[in-house]
């Protein structure tokens, strides 16, 4: 089978699914207001697990090349990058905790987008400190061979 | 709702532990490379390492109070923070 025939299941499941809930709606009764708001939130959900799944999929199979998701321009581990992808996958897994134990939508606490906030910035201006460092080493060496023909105009 | 909040509860940790598992799995396969992560310009550099330790911490502490069900405490933020700014400062004088 063609490699990018295999996950084509996954979007006709999640219609059918949608269509499934639609019909149930449909012929259960009541305030059509209500079964709107039901049959948005299903569909929304569908969507997301489907497209997640696609996406996980398509990550195991190595269709998303993943290589250089924590990697310099110049192929070395960046451990600023590192720092975010803990961060990130350590707080969705808490709010997921946090949803599985309470049932309800989880508050994210303040802490949390600050701690984001520290490792994204750190990102940040270390990314700005790498690109300045580059321009002027650059700039540098565009510098010289002016410098050598000034001098030899002397 | 009927059982559109099980869906939610169990289908949704279902896609995050996935994500989480594929590059945990990459990154012990070699596929997502490692190389360098405490390489600086000079060799080993002290301050990735401790970058790498006051992470793994403050995220293990984080992971400690959501299961208390209570927010992490300021001191730990102020560690995170301390630490990012020893590494870009060793970032700077590098440069």
């Amino acid at each position: 089978m063609n490699e990018d025939k295999r996950l084509d299941w996954i979007p006709v499941v999640s219609l059918g699914l949608a269509v499934a809930v639609a019909l149930l709606l449909y012929f259960n009764g009541g305030d059509p207001m209500q079964h709107l708001k039901v049959l948005a939130a299903y569909v929304a959900l569908i969507l997301v697990f489907f497209f997640g799944l696609m996406i996980l999929v398509a990550m195991v199979r190595g269709r998303i090349d993943l290589s250089k998701l924590i990697s310099e321009q110049d192929g070395t581990a960046s451990i600023s990058r590192f720092q975010l992808l803990i961060f990130t996958l350590v707080i969705a897994l808490s709010m997921i905790f946090m949803l599985a134990s309470t049932s309800s939508f989880p508050e994210l606490p303040n802490q949390a987008l600050i701690l984001l906030g520290i490792s994204a910035s750190t990102y940040g201006v270390s990314k700005g400190i790498q690109k300045s460092a580059e321009m002027a080493q650059s700039q540098g060496s565009k510098d010289k061979p002016e410098d050598k023909a000034d001098a030899k105009g002397a | 709702m009927g059982p559109l909040l099980p869906a939610a509860k169990y289908g949704l940790p279902v896609l995050i532990v996935g994500f989480a598992a594929v590059v945990l799995w990459k990154m012990v396969s070699g596929a997502i490379p490692l190389r360098g992560l405490f390489k600086g310009p000079n060799g080993f550099s002290a301050v990735r390492l401790q970058l790498l330790v006051a992470t793994i911490l403050v995220a293990g502490q984080y992971v400690w109070c959501a299961a208390q069900h209570r927010p992490p405490s300021q001191g730990w933020l102020a560690v995170s923070a301390l630490s990012s700014v020893v590494y870009l400062g060793g970032q700077v004088r590098n440069k």
